[in-house]
């Protein structure tokens, strides 16, 4: 799981030509953060930037494997983001709210590029770790696991991705994906017991 | 410890009630489950291997070097300098209204001439209080002690916020054509419009008239630099130790500065968040060097430091806006990113890489 703060905590010795914030963004609330970066503050801007160019980027490249197309919607989305600055309102999850504006992003391009649907079958990829807590498991039964949570739907897979790899609520996810807050709490049960049965199949 | 009975933990994995622990519990949830596992090693153990079997999937996903972040970061920033559209809108919208702001200025600067005159003799009699009191002159002296910032309000509405150790002297009633006052240091001027009287700083080298407006003026104590930074509204700012006996002067718009350096003024745009953070009480930081870093923080709060191992900090930058509570809260937010600790003794610090 990242949390994509590796290059701004600076609380390691320092190193030559090393670049650090000080990171006093760090303790403060979303809301003052996104207000200081809506009065212009470029710092807050970068801040904002240095602590959501992570969980974006993954987002984006779990959902489609192409680092040039995820890179330019970053960057399209960041410009938007500055011109509009001063028209914002007021953002308590800013993770979750650059979420939704990317998706929404990454998404119109893709229909432009008419590769939505291969998406849908692509997208979010589930792999299986080597061991399930203490029991480890044999090539062939972590390959038969792996393919049955891959049949899991579409929005299964972005939801349990969204909620227990992001670390956004119900509420924060439906906005992303468009859907009631709760669908998105169907989904992740209903998943989640997918995952229980198809364990439970093979060990 | 493990969980030592199955039978637990598919008893876990069949209760709805459970799901919702994990998906999105209420606090009524929550406290069910922190009962039901209250104290017992067993149970938590159980907990855990049902969340295990759970949640033991990953993704496939791929990151993002940090060379890829600093190129992409590049290319954001340089977009959005080069369009900036909010200058183009502005500059047509505003048209119409600069021009008679145009005119305005010329009456005047043509009073500004006039004045200037005046003013030299005037305020050389500054330095004499004898002649001061003859001319019935009262002066007022306000002084921002070191470590502190202060403001003030003139009897016409300006403020001014004066910059940790900086003077600023003015009569007591400003009568006549402008409004004079005399600055060592650094402040804040936010100029309350009062077009029959323009409004004038005076700093050893140069002076800055304006209308309503705000602006920046920094005099630097051991160098003969000195800058004026508009931040709003319009100045005019003329080099009063001009080296070629000639007039030199600039007219500033929002978000250009003029310096003097080696007897000459030069206009230049500036980093409105880097000139002005102070007057809101913010520390701006940008790409500093340790050594830099520590320059400024002496500056803020009238202290000295001593580095042990200064060599280990040689080629980081920070950047950073810092709170300036106090000297404590800074030194923390700085140390922890550049990883050193402090002392404080009655005025003096001592860091340690």
């Amino acid at each position: 799981m990242s949390k994509g703060h590796t290059n701004i905590e600076g609380s390691s010795s320092p190193q030559q030509g090393k670049q650090i914030i000080f990171n006093e963004y760090i303790q403060q609330q979303d809301e003052e953060l996104w207000s200081a970066f809506k009065q212009g503050s470029l710092i807050a801007y970068k801040f904002i930037y240095e602590q959501n160019i992570d969980p974006l980027f993954q987002y984006g490249n779990s959902i489609i494997a192409d680092s040039e197309l995820v890179a330019d919607c970053v960057q399209d989305l960041f410009v938007d983001l500055y011109r509009r600055r001063s028209n914002l309102g007021e953002v308590h999850n800013i993770k979750g709210y650059l979420l939704i504006s990317f998706r929404r992003r990454l998404f119109d391009s893709l229909k432009k590029q008419k590769k939505n649907l291969h998406v849908e079958q692509y997208g979010f990829e589930i792999l299986m770790s080597e061991s399930i807590g203490e029991i480890n498991l044999a090539d062939e039964k972590k390959e038969s696991i792996r393919s049955a949570l891959n049949l899991l739907s579409y929005q299964r897979r972005e939801a349990i991705y969204l909620r227990f790899f992001n670390d956004l609520s119900c509420a924060d996810i439906g906005k992303i994906m468009g859907i009631k807050t709760q669908s998105v709490y169907n989904l992740l049960s209903s998943g989640l017991k997918t995952i229980k049965e198809t364990v439970f199949r093979n060990i | 410890m493990s969980c030592k009975d199955p039978k637990v933990v598919r008893d876990l994995l069949n209760d709805d009630y459970f799901y919702k622990w994990i998906i999105e519990p209420d606090q009524e949830c929550s406290n069910f489950w922190t009962r039901w596992a209250n104290g017992n090693a067993q149970r938590n153990a159980c907990i855990q291997t049902a969340k295990t079997i759970l949640l033991s999937i990953e993704f496939k996903t791929d990151s993002i070097s940090q060379t890829n972040k600093d190129v992409l970061w590049d290319s954001i920033t340089d977009q959005i300098q080069k369009s900036s559209p909010t200058a183009d809108t502005s500059s047509i919208d505003n048209s119409h209204q600069k021009k008679v702001k145009g005119h305005l200025w010329y009456g005047i600067a043509a009073a500004v001439t006039f004045l200037m005159i005046v003013l030299f003799s005037y305020y050389s009699d500054w330095d004499k209080p004898a002649e001061v009191a003859k001319s019935e002159i009262v002066t007022i002296k306000k002084v921002a002690e070191k470590g502190k910032i202060s403001s003030f309000r003139f009897e016409d509405g300006t403020i001014v916020k004066l910059f940790a150790g900086s003077t600023i002297r003015f009569p007591e009633h400003f009568s006549g054509e402008s409004r004079e006052v005399y600055l060592e240091g650094e402040g804040f001027f936010e100029v309350k419009a009062d077009p029959g009287r323009p409004f004038i700083v005076k700093t050893n080298s140069l002076l800055t008239t304006a209308l309503g407006t705000s602006f920046n003026v920094r005099t630097y104590e051991n160098s003969g630099k000195c800058d004026v930074s508009l931040v709003t509204g319009k100045v005019k700012v003329e080099n009063l130790e001009s080296s070629t006996g000639t007039l030199n002067q600039v007219i500033l718009m929002p978000g250009e500065e003029a310096v003097l350096e080696n007897g000459t003024v030069l206009k230049q745009p500036f980093n409105e968040e880097e000139k002005v953070s102070w007057k809101d009480g913010y520390i701006y930081l940008e790409d500093k060097t340790f050594s830099e870093t520590l320059e400024i923080l002496e500056r803020w709060f009238a202290v000295d430091f001593e580095v042990i191992n200064q060599e280990l900090a040689e080629g980081t930058k920070g950047s950073g806006k810092i709170q300036a509570h106090n000297l404590e809260h800074t030194l923390q937010v700085i140390g922890s990113s550049f990883g050193f600790s402090y002392q404080v003794n009655e005025g003096k610090v001592i860091i340690t890489l």
